[in-house]
């Protein structure tokens, strides 16, 4: 009887995963075959022409790598302070708040941020379309991720820790830069990857804010200086374009688009390890 | 917070120290902690003459720890506790405004049970505290101090040529050398020791039993232990503390540890203020 319960419980669990799996690799494989034809080094480093239907997704790609880099450096340093903030400053009414507050924010949906970011940045600012704009708008969107991801590791550290730093007569802002952030520092990068992973995706948020379909190159300066992005291009050439070449292009660009979260999250995983083994080692005398 | 402490006419023994001459190292005075209102301590009047031993024996949960706390005001790390009466440091009362507990607890040093190491190499866990703490300390000058502090506790040989290693990769008794060079790093006058055995294999046990002994005399060591054996061993003192009327624990004798230790008197302590 326990053992027929257990054996049940062990394959549901094991469909799941399959399952889960399954799809996953359903979605990668449909990319790469229907993008393979136009996969190769030139489409990488090639700017698109004819509407997407020929040539290749260089700035796309510079596009997107700019706006996540732009989106990680206004959200880590603000994630850092509201991260304390949860776990250590506050105190427990006010970091219950806090967190509600970010699980609703981290459900907002993605379009009001654009909205937020058009009517904010673009007209109110007067920047227009810019990547600044997109990458603000991102890194709010990308924000409570970070924050909860972090907050959760800096909870994480034992209070024998925080004891024994005080013992020695550190004081709270010490034994916060000294103890918690060092041992808690890979809920941040976990954070980041989880953020960036959707920051890179998402179209609703840089609709309005920073992404144009052509006539963007890199950008110089913050006003009226949009990219092209990624998934904008995807977006655009899934609804509009009947050309076949086209159609080739677009999966060959999902396809990247997966590389680049993936890749991004391979990279990181040996700067997780090497934090680590940094905040062991400390920096010698 | 302060309350006025009983004059020295009715105050227990416990009070004084042995010849009652010199400041002791530590005083408390009239010393409770409530928690909402609850006793975890009551009325603790205790001396601790200074380059002595004084073992804290007692059941646990009767609050030896959280009066350990209190001299070096690690207790202020807990919310909700209420602490009165006063301690004095060498003379001077920490409860009052104006002591900076940071600079005490530099100036009081702690070993707790388990050995907390930090997440990085053996050099820079004996320098911690005087790298982030209270005392800035020169740079140039923490190699120097570290290899003083490590020699103390008679690990300099062990890990000379490990300095760099993770501190995690040293056996358990060995960390617990290590937190204790650590804290004598600071150059403390008075060190508080939380059953800093009980994480140990008896030899480790034994290494830092010596060690404690070899530190008095210009230090003052506080140390919390339930094994009568281990007080036996050190302690020029012993006090017990034991639950009072309504579970409070509260300081029931404080004398030489021989005479406490005798013919089941502790046993007959503990079991007199239980019943």
């Amino acid at each position: 009887m326990r053992r027929g319960a257990e054996r049940i419980f062990w394959g549901t669990t094991a469909l799941c995963a399959v399952g889960a799996c399954a799809v996953g690799a359903g979605i990668l494989i449909a990319t790469v075959v229907r993008g393979a034809d136009a996969l190769s080094w030139d489409f990488l480093v090639r700017a698109s022409s004819s509407a997407g239907a020929e040539g290749g997704i260089v700035f796309q790609l510079a596009g997107t790598l700019i706006l996540i880099a732009t989106a990680l450096a206004v959200a880590v340093p603000v994630a850092v302070g509201l991260a304390l903030a949860v776990s250590v400053y506050l105190g427990e009414r006010g970091a219950a708040r806090l967190r509600l507050a970010l699980y609703l924010w981290n459900g907002v949906p993605s379009v009001l941020f654009g909205l937020f970011g058009l009517i904010v940045l673009v007209r109110w600012a007067g920047w227009g379309k810019s990547w600044l704009a997109g990458g603000l708008v991102l890194g709010l969107m990308i924000l409570p991720t970070l924050t909860v991801s972090l907050a959760e590791r800096i909870d994480a550290v034992p209070r024998r820790y925080v004891e024994a730093a005080r013992g020695l007569g550190l004081t709270r802002s010490r034994v916060v830069t000294s103890v918690l952030l060092p041992q808690s520092v890979g809920g941040l990068v976990s954070g980041a990857l989880l953020g960036l992973a959707r920051a890179a995706g998402e179209t609703a948020p840089i609709l309005f804010t920073a992404a144009v379909f052509s006539g963007a190159t890199l950008p110089d300066g913050v006003r009226e200086s949009p990219v092209l992005a990624l998934p904008y291009h995807i977006f655009v050439l899934a609804q509009d374009s009947l050309e076949p070449g086209a159609a080739t292009r677009l999966w060959a660009a999902a396809f990247v688009l997966i590389a680049l979260v993936f890749g991004l999250g391979l990279l990181s995983l040996p700067l997780r390890l090497r934090v680590h083994e940094e905040a062991r080692d400390g920096g010698g005398l | 917070m302060l309350e006025p402490f009983p004059s020295a006419a009715n105050r227990p023994a416990c009070a004084s120290t042995a010849a009652g001459a010199a400041t002791p190292a530590v005083e408390l005075r009239g010393l409770s902690v409530f928690a909402g209102g609850r006793a975890i301590l009551s009325d603790v009047d205790l001396a601790v003459a200074s380059g002595e031993i004084l073992c804290l024996l007692g059941p646990s949960g009767v609050g030896k720890s959280t009066l350990l706390k209190c001299i070096n005001r690690l207790i202020d790390l807990e919310p909700g506790l209420d602490v009165r009466g006063e301690v004095l440091i060498e003379g001077e009362p920490i409860y009052r405004p104006g002591v900076d507990p940071d600079l005490l607890r530099a100036r009081v040093g702690m070993l707790f049970q388990q050995p907390v190491i930090f997440p990085v190499s053996i050099l820079d866990n004996v320098v911690f505290g005087l790298r982030h703490g209270a005392f800035r300390t020169p740079r140039r000058e923490l190699p120097e101090r570290a290899e003083r502090a490590l020699r103390e506790v008679g690990l300099w040989r062990e890990v000379q040529d490990r300095l760099g290693e993770p501190a995690s990769t040293l056996s358990v008794g060995q960390q617990q050398r290590l937190c204790l060079a650590r804290t004598l790093a600071l150059e403390p006058h008075i060190i508080l020791m939380d059953e800093p055995t009980s994480a140990l294999d008896p030899r480790s046990a034994r290494t830092i039993e010596d060690l404690a002994l070899a530190l008095k005399g210009p230090r003052t060591l506080i140390l919390v232990t339930h094994n009568p054996e281990q007080a036996r061993r050190v302690a020029d003192r012993a006090a017990c503390v034991a639950p009072g009327p309504g579970g409070a624990g509260a300081v029931s004798a404080c004398e030489a540890c021989d005479d406490l230790l005798r013919d089941g008197r502790l046993e007959e302590l503990l079991e007199g203020v239980i019943a």
